[in-house]
């Protein structure tokens, strides 16, 4: 299952939000809210990675094509 | 408690947006703040240039107008790579982050102001310098060295924008004027933070009713509005504290290098980059740059001032 560039981005920036968030708590309240913006920029984007769909998955174009061409044979 | 009384403000607007309250500024008003603020960021920091003039300024200076340079350098690749954004629009959304938010310079100065940092009071300068450097560059990474005839309408954009005529202009009579000002500093000095609480609440407003667009530019462009801010914080501290800034000076000029334009640049990229997704830039800077800045942002960069500070 492959992603497109902007989503591994996306991901890559918010876990490393988190992760830095979360190592720096210790040291200052306000890294709290950090972890906090990594983990709505990650479920941002899920959700548009749901809503773009992998590019592995057939396209609704290619199954009907299957579809007619296995009818045809 | 953790946020300044003004910040307080801006979450209002935000939760009165978001629970549909009929709550609306007119246009003039909001447009009045703005210019208030300018202008009495401009004088306040015209008197202290006129006492700490001094030439270790002009070096801070030069310093400054490169950074100013170097983020959209920063930001264009990420975009052109990461984002993959065309050139254009690209080169539009890079110019917005290279710029500077006079609103999101205002809130750090509350702050800092609230939590009794000092910092040095001539900043107002390094804002106008950064308002100006990243429009030209972004039009260079969007066009090349070619301008052909919108050469003259561009300039005139870039350097009679209100930001820079009203926050150079305000620097110029206070540094003039000196002492004098002080008859109308009580007016510009005293409703400063009532103003900007004013302010934050229309900026709240506004910044919950673009959250909505987030949907159609994806999560990338709220990815990025949030990187390159710290992107831009770091690199901005480290300068403050090479130049050896105090605890605020650094802090200022990380939120200088985090802030994104959204008055200046917009206005000028409109006539030299007309093809450019203007909706692009202004969702990026306005609903995820400067919310993001005002709660966040500030407070982790007054603990990174600190901590550049006491590293030396």
């Amino acid at each position: 299952m492959t992603f497109s560039r902007p989503i591994v981005f996306s991901a890559v920036v918010a876990m490393s939000l988190i992760l830095v968030g979360v190592l720096l708590a210790s040291l200052n309240v306000i890294s709290w809210a950090l972890a906090l913006v990594g983990v709505l920029l990650l479920v941002a984007n899920l959700f548009n990675a749901v809503a773009l769909k992998p590019s592995n998955e057939i396209p609704m174009v290619s199954r009907s094509t299957i579809a007619n061409s296995a009818v045809r044979s | 408690m953790p946020f300044d009384v003004v910040v307080a403000f801006f979450i209002l607007g935000v939760v009165a947006k978001l629970m549909r309250a009929e709550l609306t500024f007119p246009k003039g008003l909001s447009q009045t703040l703005t210019l208030f603020l300018m202008i009495a960021i401009g004088l306040k920091g015209g008197v202290a240039l006129a006492d700490h003039a001094h030439t270790t300024l002009i070096t801070q200076a030069l310093a400054v107008i490169a950074f100013g340079v170097v983020l959209p350098f920063i930001a264009f690749p990420i975009l052109t790579y990461f984002g993959q954004l065309s050139k254009v629009d690209a080169a539009s959304i890079a110019a917005h982050y290279g710029s500077v938010s006079v609103g999101t310079y205002a809130v750090a100065v509350a702050v800092l102001d609230s939590q009794s940092i000092a910092y040095e009071a001539y900043f107002p300068l390094f804002v106008v310098l950064l308002e100006l450097p990243a429009i030209a560059v972004g039009v260079f990474l969007a066009k090349g060295a070619s301008l052909g005839s919108e050469r003259g309408k561009l300039l005139h954009e870039i350097f009679c924008s209100q930001g820079v005529v009203l926050m150079l202009g305000g620097l110029i009579i206070g540094w003039m004027w000196g002492e004098q000002t002080q008859q109308i500093m009580p007016f510009f000095k005293e409703l400063f933070h009532g103003i900007l609480a004013l302010f934050l609440l229309d900026m709240g407003l506004v910044a919950a009713s673009r959250l909505s667009s987030l949907k159609s530019t994806g999560s990338f462009i709220a990815t990025f509005g949030v990187i390159m801010p710290l992107i831009g914080g770091l690199l901005g501290g480290l300068l403050g504290n090479l130049l050896d800034l105090s605890v605020g000076g650094i802090t200022l000029l990380a939120v200088l290098g985090a802030s994104a334009s959204y008055i200046a640049v917009p206005a000028a990229l409109r006539v030299a980059l007309p093809k450019a997704n203007m909706s692009l830039s202004i969702t990026a800077s306005l609903a995820v740059t400067f919310p993001f800045n005002v709660l966040v942002g500030i407070p982790i960069y007054i603990s990174y001032g600190h901590w550049l500070a006491i590293l030396g």
